[in-house]
């Protein structure tokens, strides 16, 4: 395998580059490889959100991730945050808004 | 019985999932996970912090990984953590409490 070259952890490959998926209240914090597809974020998603990567789109500012992207393609960097949407239950092909619960309005807590 | 991955729940409800080695940058939370007996902390993997709000608990995730990402960098390469001013006190609450 010589796609080490979008790791940014060329000299050491257990670098901990990180992206953030966000839904609603939910943030996931991934450990990742810029090298990465879509498809293999999906995968690894499965087991926290207990969804079919089918059943989720993800969204870089805005724009819909296709599963076959790597995340470098994508540009997406070390820290950033990936938006998550799931399918609607019952209705086929349908997803449900993008969704993230901002927390600014209670920094004062 | 180390588990892979564990979900950090702040003071409004916001939850945040983070790797189980990420969550171990914390010591408290590291003995919490690993403590002997039945505590629902360690059965669950889920953690509640009721006196921390949810963007002092994602910045603390994200030291985690930056914990984990240069711990073994020498100095030069490695970029300052950035903190804004207005979270830098109940930042230092916080890592106190999670001996970070």
């Amino acid at each position: 395998m010589a796609t080490n070259r979008y790791s940014s952890g060329e000299d050491n490959p257990n670098k901990w580059v990180y992206i953030k998926v966000k839904r609603r209240k939910s943030t996931y914090f991934l450990h990742i490889d810029l090298s990465e597809t879509i498809q293999e974020v999906k995968a690894k998603l499965q087991d926290l959100v207990e969804k079919e990567p089918k059943d989720m789109k993800l969204y870089r500012e805005g724009t819909e991730l296709t599963d076959s992207t790597t995340l470098a393609e994508a540009k997406a960097e070390n820290g950033d945050t990936i938006a998550m949407a799931f399918a609607l239950p019952g209705e086929q092909g349908k997803f449900e808004e993008m969704d993230i619960t901002p927390h600014d309005a209670e920094l004062n807590a | 019985m180390p588990r892979k991955s564990v979900k950090l729940v702040s003071a409004e409800g916001f939850e945040f999932t983070v790797d189980y080695k990420a969550a171990c940058v914390s010591n408290t939370i590291k003995q919490m996970l690993s403590s002997e007996g039945n505590f629902t902390e360690t059965e669950l993997g889920e953690i509640n912090f009721p006196e921390i709000s949810a963007p002092i608990l994602e910045k603390i995730c994200e030291y985690f990984y930056y914990k984990l990402r240069y711990m073994n960098e020498s100095s030069k390469t490695i970029p300052e953590f950035q903190i804004p001013p207005e979270m830098a006190l109940e930042l230092l609450k916080a890592s106190n409490y999670l001996d970070t």
